[in-house]
């Protein structure tokens, strides 16, 4: 299932996204988050709603009244085994090799 | 005054009667060409005994594999340069000093041990010291230095690290912040290697441009001293080796802007990689989160893995360079067989027949030694970068089809 307009989404972008989240200890603002991954509105909106269609954020309703954005369990974990495979091929120790 | 400041103090006793005895006692003795004999041989003795042995430096109940991690860990943490290997693991201190620990198991726990090492420009300039002969007691207080800094650090901090793990549970190897710490600080460690190997290679291409120069130059003095009509007014003296000087030079100064224009960007690339994976994991230990302009810890690490096969092969066309070592014992066979052989010319001008052909046969032995160690050095090199490059394609590839299936899964 994709979000409109996000046949293949752009990896490094969702990384970026799922850093950001991992990062804060509690939801984001959704501007903050949209400014801390340099991209504009539109797409910040695309790749959200894509990441929310897959379980890897969610959005709060905070009683200021401002939307925040939360990295889920299944997010945390997408970036986690990102960043361990990333650690594996740095490190060399990629199964077979 | 506990144990390590009274071997400190033994050891500079200990340089202050070596230096007594070079500087009055020997001389008086000794010719001196013996007098440096003596202190090449000293030297190596000194390098020998501080160098070479692996010393105990703490023992810790955790068996070996959870101790490596956590000290590591802490290491990198610290934003020191480590690098995992069979051999140990090689800590750098510095410029020229570096450490190199290993973890053995012992009844009741592991026993660190640790050996005196230098980084790669630190061997070429402890090497190049001591075989320089005349230089040998300079080489022997390097020598002495490094050992000092490497068993400070071993003291201070390797011990203090092993004793700190007893009450401290070792890093999750799955804790997400860990992962990025060990992989910023290895990428840190391959883009510095990589920046320092290009900068000793462009150092020591400069060297041939400026023997070059050099060479272009005399040539110069002989064409124009024999070429010129005599009452060429350009052919005095002193305009005649002006004229020399002005073409050596114009030849180096082009030849030299050329090669360093040629290598700079790949200089800059690398140090700039260099660079950014040192602020991230700054950034990384300090858990701030990276600005808007800069990119997360995960996309400066995914653009690494791209860039290491490049470094890879700029280690290939450094050569000798990347490796000071090795380059030394080349350089000092090939002067010893140079050496010799002149020798050997100047004794069959002089009639000693006998003793040329005893010196040209050391002499082409000495050469033929220099060919086979460098072609050697280079088979060995080019099978490990050829190998290591295999590998790297084959985990890139690796990677690129686990992330594309990553989104796929999602």
């Amino acid at each position: 299932m994709t979000a409109p307009g996000m046949d293949r989404p752009d990896l490094y972008v969702v990384a970026r996204l799922l850093e950001h989240l991992w990062r804060e200890d509690e939801p984001m603002l959704k501007t903050r988050l949209q400014v801390a991954a340099d991209v504009n509105y539109d797409v910040f909106t695309r790749y959200l709603e894509w990441m929310r269609a897959r379980g890897l954020a969610d959005l709060e309703d905070a009683a200021d009244g401002h939307e925040r954005v939360a990295l889920t369990p299944k997010g945390r974990e997408a970036y986690r085994k990102l960043v361990q495979w990333i650690n594996e091929v740095v490190e060399g120790r990629l199964p077979g090799l | 005054m506990d144990r390590e400041d009274l071997i400190n103090g033994v050891l500079v006793a200990a340089i202050i009667v070596l230096l007594l005895i070079v500087v009055v006692i020997l001389p008086p003795l000794f010719s001196p060409f013996s007098l440096l004999f003596i202190l090449l041989i000293a030297a190596t003795v000194v390098f020998a005994v501080l160098f070479l042995p692996w010393r105990s430096i703490a023992r810790s109940p955790l068996p070996p594999d959870p101790l490596q991690k956590h000290i590591v860990y802490q290491l990198r943490r610290e934003g020191l340069r480590v690098e995992e290997s069979p051999e140990g693991t090689k800590v750098r201190l510095g410029s020229v000093a570096a450490l190199r620990f290993r973890i053995a198991p012992v009844s009741g726990g592991s026993e660190v041990r640790y050996q005196v090492y230098a980084t790669s420009s630190g061997w070429g300039t402890l090497i190049t010291l001591i075989i320089l002969v005349w230089t040998s007691l300079f080489g022997i207080v390097a020598v002495i230095y490094v050992e000092h800094k490497a068993r400070r650090f071993a003291r201070d901090r390797l011990s203090a690290l092993v004793t700190a793990v007893d009450s401290l549970p070792p890093p999750s190897p799955d804790d997400i912040r860990v992962l990025l710490v060990h992989s910023l600080s290895e990428g840190h460690r391959l883009a510095s290697d990589a920046y320092e190997a290009q900068r000793s290679d462009l150092a020591d291409t400069m060297a041939v441009v400026a023997v070059a120069g050099l060479v272009v130059g005399a040539f110069a003095l002989l064409a124009l001293f024999f070429g010129l009509p005599p009452e060429n007014p350009w052919r005095e003296g002193a305009s005649l080796f002006g004229l020399a000087v002005l073409m050596g030079v114009g030849v180096t100064l082009s030849l030299g802007w050329a090669v360093w224009r040629r290598a700079r960007p790949r200089l800059r690339a690398s140090r700039n990689w260099a660079e950014r994976l040192r602020l991230a994991l700054v950034r990384e230990t300090s858990r701030q989160a990276p600005g808007p302009a800069e990119p997360s810890s995960v996309e400066l690490l995914m653009g690494l893995s791209e860039q290491i096969p490049t470094w890879l092969r700029m280690r290939r066309w450094a050569g000798l360079s990347g490796d000071q070592a090795a380059g030394w014992v080349v350089f000092t066979l090939s002067f010893g067989a140079f050496s010799i052989l002149w020798l050997a010319v100047s004794l069959a001008i002089a009639g000693g027949f006998l003793f040329a052909l005893v010196a040209g046969v050391g002499g082409v032995g000495l050469a033929v030694a220099a060919y086979v160690y460098w072609a050697r050095w280079r088979e060995k090199e080019e099978e490990t970068i050829e190998r290591t490059l295999d590998e790297w394609r084959q985990r890139a590839e690796s990677l690129r089809s686990r992330l594309d299936r990553f989104l796929q899964d999602l």
